[in-house]
């Protein structure tokens, strides 16, 4: 790719390098190319901030249900079923 | 007389105790009642035949749980290898084949954001959001309907931390498959979330 190109980057190159750089590091084309085209692009600038947010939110979101171990219960009635299986294989195990 | 289990494991009072966190663990990832179900049946006869490595000074708890999450990846695995190969031929392309909505590909403009898709400012912000149960059932709808295997991707990445070399290996695709799901994620990830809670 020229480095025209990659400096002059569209819309869906610039949200493509915003998701990378959450991982690695970005080339020094490619970080002056988003650094010009969010200067600009006030619709790239919001996807930016709200992506932040987005992963912030996932986050939290695991950290939720991980606290809130109990919030589902297994079926009633698989559970029994369940228990008695096992039972079953636990004592051919034990003899 | 009764053959002693592995000190450190009752492995009797697994299901009393560890069914429904084990169901819970698998049914906040998978949504899925009929294969949290089977993932959380497997862990427990897995559990007691591997018993043996268990080691002692380890909690119960938590040695069941990495076998569940095994279990997860496994089936993430799986499901990779059965469909949506086919997205990453057309990166370009949404799930359904055709050229997804979010940018335009005339000549004039190709690249830059469609009309509809375009970023909205948002009406409400982060701190807000996570104090509500709503936006959480929204989040966990909106990761539901992104194509299953960008969805795992997604959870393996940001709910269960593991790194992309990681998520690539167990998924089977290479870093640049990667890069194209997790953008192509976020973009219907935002605009869901746009949709249905930030400008609602």
């Amino acid at each position: 790719m020229a480095l025209k190109e990659k400096i002059l980057m569209s819309c869906e190159g610039a949200t493509a390098l915003i998701e990378k750089k959450r991982d690695q590091k970005l080339g020094l084309a490619e970080r002056i190319g988003l650094w010009v085209h969010l200067g600009y692009c006030s619709f790239c600038a919001l996807f930016f901030e709200q992506s932040r947010v987005l992963d912030e939110s996932a986050r939290s979101y695991s950290e939720k249900i991980s606290s809130e171990q109990k919030s589902y219960q297994l079926n009633p009635g698989l559970k029994a079923e369940l228990k008695k299986s096992f039972d079953l294989e636990l004592n051919k195990q034990r003899t | 007389m009764a053959k002693e289990i592995t000190p450190g494991l009752e492995p009797d009072k697994w299901i009393e105790r560890y069914s429904d966190y084990l169901y819970s663990f698998a049914y906040a990832r998978l949504r899925k009642e009929e294969v949290a179900e089977d993932l959380v049946q497997d862990t427990f006869f897995s559990a007691l035949r591997a018993r043996d490595t268990f080691l002692n000074n380890a909690s119960e708890k938590t040695w069941l749980i990495s076998i569940l999450k095994r279990k997860i990846i496994d089936y993430y695995r799986k499901k990779s290898t059965q469909n949506e190969l086919n997205i990453f031929d057309k990166p370009a392309q949404g799930s359904d084949g055709t050229r997804d909505h979010f940018f335009e590909d005339t000549t004039l403009y190709s690249g830059h954001w469609t009309d509809a898709a375009a970023p909205k400012a948002w009406k409400k912000d982060f701190e807000t959001s996570v104090e509500s149960d709503e936006f959480y059932d929204i989040l966990k709808n909106c990761i539901t309907k992104l194509p299953e295997k960008t969805a795992a991707a997604f959870t393996m990445k940001n709910m269960d931390d593991l790194d992309t070399e990681e998520i690539c290996k167990e998924l089977n695709i290479t870093p640049s498959n990667y890069w194209v799901m997790m953008h192509r994620a976020k973009l219907m990830l935002r605009e869901c979330m746009e949709k249905n809670w930030f400008t609602a």
